[in-house]
């Protein structure tokens, strides 16, 4: 049963680059292997259905509708232009509020790709009119953009937490410090970059236009405070914080800022069902995938082979980042971590590494695999949004990679930098 | 569009995505308030809701699935288009089509199946509420019913486009 399973895995995964919808085989993948072992199929409604049917994944949708409304309520010049104040003194003043537009941001919403396309359009947009390139601002937006579902909340750690049995609010916590990390080394990387390359910059505007764009920034700028508030506090699931959070997003588009109308509001929940969708649609087949990969005995087989070749969890490690940097490089993030968490996960529990430390390595690497070619969503999207061409995009992406395998590298080896802050809060 | 000009199974069609879209709209609000209101009565009026959580649960599993529909009408679901983009017209007209026969297989299946569940399922009773997981499962079988549709659609596409390469119907 192994070996058609891997032999199943194989052309799936070589199917794919055919261009079908990645559920579809997915889905065809697990009917393959239910027939020609004889399982009735009355298991892959059973399996899709009853995955949607999960309290913790019902976090996704909201969070989703939470970025959604808050792209809608016109938050994205505000916070951007907070950021300029901020630090558009820096060498590489807009490449600098680009990092910390993103890292604000990424306190309201939990995708790197609506990142890059909402806050990003704005980045890029200003950057071009200072007199950056395209590929210089594209690469910018799409490296700050990994930073998104690092910082919660977070789509990928909600899938994650959800596929291996995490706590969610545990991951979310997790990742304050790396993507705090991941902010500072990418902003490293532009100052250094600014001076040689020559970046244009300004000086700074002054306490009083610091002030005016916080005031003007102020209720979109409570949104992540609202958040992790309750994340926090410990009182709120990830899924009821989700709730409030949404809350507080629709007061602040209909009645604060007045951006949207009530009208819009059947537009932007389509919307957010449509992008649901097609999470869940991924979500769902890998369910029933995920448990003909179980039934295979799959999983069993590759830890007692990882225990056999190494007991050294740092070891393991390793061979994991690399893994998933190459899968990460060719497969969409979303459906190589559901494909993958079955097979890695359970060696790195008997390994005895923290599933906390782990699940960030994890969202970590695929998020850097979604700004690495041939397959990087995010790069399209902000090779798109900057108009150029998508090899241009890529290289002046290149050195951006640097600071983010440090950071890979820094929660790889030293285990408290994510599991510090859960420890504290949680009590873990 | 005029009412009396209106091609019949267009406007069938037009009927359908409206019914989907408006009890995706409901759902999903559903869902949402479902939420809401297990945090207030739990944290505010201390009076926790029995079978909210339950509820918002079995909504999600039908705004999932309808959510696969819309995305499915809007073309939006995730695939790898990298090697698509750099075939001839012709092969490339080629792998949609075959993309295409994936998605109808899987929607077929589904659906054939889904059928089945639900019917097994049409007496097994909620623990908290007044219908039955039968009701739970029926969207699965009208879902990919739906996506199979679409999907038939997008395969009558890649042919046409088979036949006059160059005009891409996408």
């Amino acid at each position: 049963m192994i070996t058609l399973m891997l032999a199943i895995l194989a052309a799936w995964f070589i199917a794919l680059f055919a261009g079908p919808a990645i559920y579809a085989a997915m889905g065809l993948a697990g009917f393959a292997f239910l027939f020609l072992t004889g399982i009735p199929g009355i298991v892959i409604p059973q399996k899709v259905a009853m995955a949607a049917n999960s309290f913790p994944l019902l976090a996704a949708p909201l969070f989703i509708l939470m970025g959604n409304l808050m792209n809608s309520a016109g938050i994205s010049y505000r916070i951007f232009d907070f950021a300029k104040a901020l630090v558009g003194w820096m060498h590489g003043g807009l490449a600098q509020a680009n990092i910390l537009g993103s890292v604000i941001f990424a306190g309201m919403s939990g995708s790197a790709v609506a990142d890059a396309a909402g806050l990003g359009t704005v980045e890029i947009e200003a950057m071009k009119k200072e007199g950056y390139d395209g590929a210089t601002a594209g690469a910018v937006t799409a490296a700050s953009a990994t930073i998104g579902p690092i910082i919660p909340p977070s789509l990928p750690m909600i899938v994650y937490g959800v596929a291996a049995e995490t706590s969610i609010g545990a991951l979310f916590l997790a990742g304050f410090v790396p993507g705090f990390l991941m902010a500072g080394a990418l902003m490293v990387m532009v100052r250094y970059l600014a001076i040689r390359r020559g970046f244009p910059s300004h000086p700074f505007e002054g306490m009083h236009a610091l002030w005016v764009a916080f005031r003007r920034a102020f209720w979109a700028l409570m949104a992540p405070v609202v958040l992790f508030g309750g994340l926090l506090s410990g009182i709120f699931t990830p899924t009821e914080a989700a709730a409030v959070a949404v809350t507080y997003a629709l007061i602040l588009g209909l009645f604060v800022y007045r951006e949207f109308r009530l009208a819009d509001l059947p537009r932007l929940i389509l919307d957010t069902v449509e992008t649901t969708g097609v999470v869940m649609a991924l979500v769902m087949t890998a369910s029933l995938l995920g448990y003909c990969i179980s039934v295979s005995r799959l999983p069993q087989e590759f830890g007692a082979l990882v225990t056999s070749l190494t007991p050294n969890p740092i070891v393991y490690l390793l061979i994991v980042n690399v893994l998933l940097l190459v899968v990460g490089c060719f497969m969409e993030a979303l459906a190589a971590m559901l494909v993958l968490i079955p097979i890695l996960v359970p060696p790195a529990l008997a390994l005895g590494i923290d599933p906390v430390q782990f699940g960030l390595i994890f969202v970590l690497n695929l998020m850097i695999g979604t700004i690495t070619p041939p397959v990087g969503v995010v790069l399209y999207v902000t090779a798109k949004v900057a108009n150029v061409s998508f090899e241009a995009i890529v290289r002046a992406t290149m050195p951006y990679l640097v600071p983010l395998f440090a950071v890979l590298a820094m929660i790889t080896f030293w285990p408290p930098l994510t599991t510090w802050l859960p420890g504290l809060l949680l009590g873990r | 569009m005029a009412p009396g000009a209106v091609w019949k199974p267009m406007m069938l069609r037009r009927l359908t995505e409206r019914a989907v879209d408006w009890l995706a709209i409901v759902t999903f609000s559903g869902m949402f308030l479902c939420v809401f209101a297990g945090v207030g009565f739990r944290y505010f009026l201390n009076s926790p809701l029995t079978w909210s959580d339950e509820l918002g649960r079995y909504l999600f599993v039908w705004c999932a699935m309808l959510g696969w529909v819309i995305a499915a009408r809007r073309r939006s679901h995730l695939a790898i288009g990298s090697v698509q983009d750099r075939t001839p017209p012709r092969v490339r007209a080629v792998l949609k089509l075959l993309a295409a026969l994936v998605a109808v297989a899987f929607a077929a299946i589904l659906c054939y199946y889904g059928v089945s569940i639900t019917a097994r399922n049409a007496d097994v009773e909620t623990p908290s509420l007044f219908f039955t997981i039968g009701l739970v499962y029926a969207i699965v079988p009208v879902a990919a019913l739906a996506v199979g549709l679409h999907a038939i659609g997008d395969a009558l596409a890649a042919v046409r486009d088979f036949g006059a390469p160059g005009k891409d119907t996408r």
